[in-house]
């Protein structure tokens, strides 16, 4: 048995030992011995969050397919963990090998969302890595970021050796393999670097030169050399269905956040909603054949024993045979006593119906997310959901036996006004209106409506990455406006109202459209104590302001003011595959009020017809509409309901 | 059927608490093939009893576990059985035969994570009571990290302490604090000569290196009256005038006892 990098004193000391001992199920070992590259894969926040994470499992088992590579994984040490080992000098390690980072090839860091951004600094320092890339030696891991933060990499410049733009299924093996041969042929860091900023999507920072205008603004971004691009074009796998996907996830010892087989159906949205990143960086949409999909779930709960199977994507109910899948799903598997957990749906008579299936109503609550309290601010970020369609879905759900329903707004839009705040008030007392026209006798105690809240942070690549953001006092006084016009709703004792946290959202703000820059910022306020940011109960701003002060960086350049269209920003040399010209577009519409149909409804033309597959390849009716245009089937043709009473 | 299974939890699973710990075995019965009997509703849940929870930290190489399998019990059953078999929507004579118990422990194994192990099963069918209301006694070997206590007498201490006709202790929960004589709690004590019993050696990956010197305990256990080693220790090293320091311990159950001082895995029949 192999020892644990961590002494058994110090197990017994920290919190949640088993975070630190990998192991798990499914955990691939492999001899050191036989293989010529080390990679650590690392989510940089506390195990129960990484290894919730779907695509570390993706890249985990794509890299160990590979016969010359061991894929291990690595996570944040959490606070107590931290000081001990900054102490004691003990060196961060990998959870399979139990052996030090420092000693392997790459060092892979997932860049999910930007308060994370000092954990990556503890996780290089922890490692004995030097933090900049430029000071890192022949014997240093290579270190690669990616995920939906790569896509404004610029902060993080300084400390990574390159940015993988794109998924992980299309030229990672050659990033590996390149490594291999040039390790082997006793080439330098250096050489390496170059080599591989001509791999498509790979995004070299210290091959490309920055200069900034007098008004602080960018006033260009240019390679250093001839050879390297000067643009990086996003990776993007076309066919998911073939692609290699976790059979046999990791099955952890202790609860994490998803505790479940994770299937996910399909990559990208059809729906273009303005604020969503997720909606631009990964069209266009692709959806997993029903075949594969059958197959990977079977596959995987048989593999991992997980009692349940949650679908993941970024609207449900827009695969197109979602009937047939949910169909094959219940028969199957609820026979086998497994959950079916199928978050991200719209509410209407069919999903109503199939959620009846597989959950208990009573205890089950329903969510929708209108994002704005009021037609005009829907229409302004593309949400293409009506109230009639809210009251509508929340009046069937009531009357199927739901009483309770959460319903998820933004604070902080483009173009807000107070009515737009109101609104939010309004709309969650229809929704108890129409609980309460239900006759007495049919309904269900009282309704319980939670309203939530978050403050809307633009990001890059999106049509509202040109938006002004506000004082973090501003935040608060909106989430107070909507507090006390709920208050004054007629049914506000139904009412709950949840707001999240203002304090983290202008550093967000900050850091998601910022440039290089922000590097020394980052670097100060890990280095006086900033760690784990995204947890309300560790973020201290103080830090961080210090951090501003420090560095002379003014933080409201970057959040406060409009950005012009004709500006350089930061992440322009990316080619995401939709075009500038398009979000310009769709920044100027949404200052109309214009709504833009979805890529089923009618192909705006946004420049991923270029990836060659997708949504922008499915056939179309005369009107322009694609034939997987997908409604509700009537309710006659559903799955009949086992009976499956108690 | 029902059956009870002997296992061992050692090795770095140690570190995984109890209601993870069961988590996991039931995710290892899932993938195991073996026919577990489930709860009925939306989330239905394996019917599954722990003897004893186990500590974070502390190994064992003596857990008992029930488990109702969905395998027909060879033995007829009686009306009340057979009634609480069809609330859940089973019945006996329609369950397919259980394979031999070696058959079902080799199942099992294959599963189990690094370090954990089932050596036997048993059929318990018409045993009413669950493990965890069985449970009296439990056996455990305690080992001392070297520089602990070095320079006490421990036989000595051990016999003094044992010499005493009470020995109470201010005991505190985050819901009430009371004095607990736990002298009638203690069934054995004494030093371990040369560390180890023979007889369970095979099923261990313990490594006591730099925990030289150990103690052996027979403790109360159970839900009446039950007392952790760890009590045991701080006691002793009150004893001896030295502070106590848990982390300085590696402890590892051996047994657990039923009524009339039956090992636990007596019980049953085999299959
Ligand atoms: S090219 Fe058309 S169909 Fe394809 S993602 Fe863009 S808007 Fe949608």
């Amino acid at each position: 048995m192999k020892k644990t990098a961590l002494s058994d004193r110090i197990l017994r000391e920290v919190e949640k030992p088993a975070r630190y001992i990998g192991k798990e199920i499914n955990s691939v070992e492999k001899d050191p011995e036989q293989v010529d590259i080390r990679f650590a894969m690392c989510f940089p926040d506390v195990y129960e969050i990484g290894m919730s994470h779907l695509g570390i499992q993706i890249i985990y088992e794509q890299l160990n397919r590979l016969p010359y590579v061991w894929c291990e994984r690595v996570y944040s040490p959490w606070p107590d963990l931290h000081r001990i080992m900054k102490e004691q000098r003990i060196p961060l390690f990998a959870l399979e090998s139990q052996e030090m980072v420092k000693g392997f090839d790459f060092l892979g860091i997932t860049l999910q969302y930007e308060l994370c951004y000092a954990n990556i600094l503890q996780i290089l320092d922890l490692s004995g890595i030097p933090l900049h890339a430029k000071d890192r030696g022949e014997e240093d891991p290579i270190v690669l970021g990616g995920g939906p933060c790569a896509y404004n990499p610029e902060p993080l410049a300084d400390f990574f050796d390159f940015f993988y733009i794109g998924e992980s299924e299309t030229v990672m093996e050659e990033v590996v393999r390149l490594r291999r041969d040039m390790k082997k042929a006793g080439r330098s860091r250096a050489e390496y670097l170059r080599e591989l900023s001509h791999i498509p999507g790979m995004y070299v920072p210290s091959l490309y030169e920055v200069s900034y205008r007098e008004d602080q603004t960018l006033a260009a971004f240019s390679p250093r050399y001839p050879d390297v691009p000067a643009r990086v074009k996003r990776q993007v796998c076309m066919n998911l269905s073939e692609a290699p996907y976790p059979e046999k996830p990791l099955v952890p010892y202790i609860k994490v956040t998803q505790d479940r087989v994770v299937l996910e159906i399909q990559r990208g949205c059809i729906r273009g909603c303005r604020f969503c990143q997720a909606g631009m960086i990964y069209r266009p949409l692709r959806e997993k054949s029903l075949d594969t999909l059958k197959k990977e779930a079977e596959r995987m709960l048989e593999a991992s024993g997980h009692e349940e199977i949650s679908l993941s994507s970024l609207s449900s109910s827009d695969y197109s045979q979602l009937p047939e899948l949910l169909d094959y799903l219940i028969k199957n598997f609820r026979s086998q006593s497994i959950n079916i957990s199928l978050p991200s749906l719209r509410i209407d008579n069919f999903s109503l119906e199939v959620m009846k299936q597989v959950q208990d109503v009573k205890k089950s609550s329903l969510t929708f997310a209108p994002e704005a309290g009021t037609q005009r601010l829907r229409d302004v970020i593309n949400k293409g959901l009506a109230e009639e369609e809210i009251l509508a879905g929340a009046g069937a759900a009531f009357r199927g036996g739901w009483n309770k329903v959460k319903l998820y707004f933004m604070l902080g839009l483009p173009t807000e006004t107070k009515e737009d705040r109101k609104g939010i008030a309004h709309l969650a007392q229809g929704i108890c209106d129409a609980y309460y026209e239900i006759p007495k006798k049919d309904r269900n105690g009282k309704c319980e409506i939670t309203v939530s809240t978050s403050f809307f942070v633009p990001k890059p690549f999106t049509p509202f990455q040109w938006a002004p953001m506000y004082r973090e006092g501003m935040y608060l006084d909106r989430a107070k406006e909507v507090k006390e016009e709920i208050r004054a709703m007629k049914n506000q004792k139904s009412i709950r109202y949840i707001w999240h946290d203002a304090k983290g959202t202008v550093l967000e703000g900050v850091l998601a459209r910022g440039d290089r820059r922000l590097g020394p910022v980052i670097e100060y306020a890990y280095r006086h104590g900033a760690l784990f940011d995204a947890w309300t109960d560790y973020f201290n701003m103080d830090i961080w302001m210090e951090a501003f002060a420090a560095a002379g960086v003014d933080h409201e350049f970057y959040t406060l003011r409009e950005r012009d269209t004709e500006e350089l920003l930061p992440w322009d040399f990316i080619d995401i595959g939709v075009s500038r010209r398009f979000m310009e577009r769709e920044w100027e519409r949404a200052r109309e009020g214009v709504v833009t149909p979805n890529c089923r409804e009618m192909c705006r033309g946004c420049g991923s017809r270029s990836f060659g597959g997708g949504v922008c390849f499915e056939e179309r009716d005369d009107k322009g509409h694609s034939v997987n245009a997908w409604k509700s089937p009537e309710l006659s043709t559903l799955p009949e309901r086992e009976e499956d009473e108690a | 059927m029902k059956v009870r299974m002997k296992m061992a939890k050692t090795g770095p699973i140690r570190y995984v608490g109890h209601l993870d710990f069961m988590r996991s075995f039931q995710k290892a019965l899932r993938r195991s093939g073996i026919r577990a009997a489930f709860s009925r509703g939306f989330s239905p849940h394996m019917l599954i009893s722990f003897a004893s929870p186990l500590g974070v930290g502390l190994e064992s190489v003596g857990e008992y576990v029930d488990v109702e399998l969905a395998y027909r019990d060879p033995f007829p059953l009686d009306p009340v059985e057979e009634q609480r078999l069809e609330s859940i929507g089973l019945k006996n004579e329609d369950l397919p035969p259980a394979p031999s118990s070696g058959e079902l422990c080799r199942m099992i194994n294959r599963e189990l994570p690094e370090g954990v192990r089932v050596f036997s099963m048993k059929r318990v069918g018409q045993m009413k009571e669950k493990a965890m209301a069985l449970v009296r006694g439990a056996d455990y070997l305690v080992f001392l990290e070297d520089g602990f206590l070095a320079e006490a007498d421990l036989t000595e201490a051990v016999l003094s302490l044992l010499a005493e006709t009470s020995i109470v202790i201010h005991k505190v929960t985050p819901k009430s604090e009371s004095d607990v004589d736990i002298r009638p709690l203690i069934y054995d004590l004494g030093v371990m000569e040369d560390g180890f019993c023979a007889r369970e050696e095979r099923f261990l990956s313990f490594d006591p290196e730099g925990f030289s010197r150990s103690l052996f305990m027979s403790l109360s256990a159970g839900s009446a009256a039950n007392l952790k080693p760890e009590t045991l220790m701080a006691a002793l090293c009150r004893k001896l005038g030295k502070e106590f320091d848990p982390c300085a311990l590696r402890i590892l159950r051996l047994e657990m006892y039923a009524e009339a001082s039956k090992a636990m895995s007596e019980l049953g029949e085999a299959f």
